[in-house]
């Protein structure tokens, strides 16, 4: 099999960042949202929600983790690959988000990162900080929910190993 | 095709991110919560990120809420970008069989073959589940 020579020249951060290639201002603390590049988003009909996630690629690189209604378009989308069924699909404000981190082999209890939509915004954004060791080299359980009013809404999870 | 075959948006932030950066990427479990619905929880998800290959050892979708009609799981090159798989955009589909709790898949792999010619950077799946009523219920994922 040919593999691409790109592939081979990158350094493996090089291509964990190069996916997102983000370009974020000197000031961390207030990163301007218009300079970072989502990744594609992931999306569940039933209540109307996508997923995007965009990492600093700085060290430490913080991750965001976006929840935030789908798109008309994306509803559109939807409906047609429901199709001939009908898809359901009731839509809710996304009121909370939280996105749980929890290191496998450190002992210690997840960490549960969290955040409100802002006054007169739809979406909320989580920040996640790097975990110690960083996110390569070590097993993790990642869990990302969104709520609305108390209601969970969104909700997915994973258990990766890297080698 | 740092991307391939594994449901990276499963997870968070850099951890997808990081999927592309390594030989191979193992998952012992990832979930999705069609909340009031069903449940999708995968089994032991393999990728070689060199030989272009993946597996998943199964899939399990369980019905919180009625019995499901149907489910079925779809990897597809999203050119488009809508998130759906439209006309030519299929890579592979596996349709369910009825479980005990739901709907089952087993031994589902994606080799470098059936990948040829597709962008992997805009592979993605999609599961399909269609409740009792004949209602369809969507998640779709960039991989």
């Amino acid at each position: 099999m040919k593999i691409p020579v790109s592939i081979l020249i990158l350094t493996p951060v090089a291509l964990a960042l190069g996916a997102l290639a983000i370009s974020l201002p000197a000031n961390p603390s207030a990163p301007t949202q218009s300079l970072r590049k989502w990744t594609q988003r992931s999306m569940n009909s039933v209540h109307a929600i996508e997923v995007s996630v965009a990492l600093d690629e700085r060290a430490p690189r913080t991750a965001w983790v976006r929840f935030a209604p789908m798109s008309t378009e994306a509803m559109l989308a939807m409906q047609a690959a429901a199709a001939p069924n009908p898809l359901q699909m009731n839509p809710l404000p996304i009121t909370a988000a939280e996105v749980e981190l929890d290191l496998l082999q450190d002992a210690q209890p997840a960490q549960i990162h969290h955040a409100t939509t802002a006054v007169g915004q739809a979406q909320a954004i989580v920040a996640v900080p790097e975990p110690a060791g960083g996110w390569l080299g070590q097993p993790m359980k990642i869990a990302r929910r969104a709520y609305s009013n108390g209601l969970l809404v969104y909700e997915d999870e994973a258990i990766l190993r890297f080698r | 095709m740092h991307r391939l075959f594994v449901p990276c948006a499963l997870v968070a932030g850099a951890a997808l991110s990081a999927c592309s950066s390594i030989a191979k990427v193992e998952a012992d479990l990832a979930a999705v919560n069609f909340p009031g619905v069903a449940k999708i929880y995968t089994g032991k998800l393999d990728m070689n990120w060199i030989a272009l290959e993946g597996s998943i050892s199964h899939i399990d979708i369980n019905s919180v809420r009625g019995p499901l009609k149907e489910a079925s799981v779809t990897v597809f090159e999203d050119r488009n970008r809508n998130g759906q798989p439209d006309p030519g955009e299929d890579v592979k589909s596996f349709t369910a069989s009825q479980s005990s709790d739901g709907f089952s898949l087993k031994n589902l792999r994606i080799g470098s073959g059936e990948l040829s010619g597709r962008d992997r950077n805009r592979l993605s799946m999609q599961f399909k589940v269609v409740d009792a009523n004949g209602n369809t219920h969507i998640h779709c994922t960039p991989i």
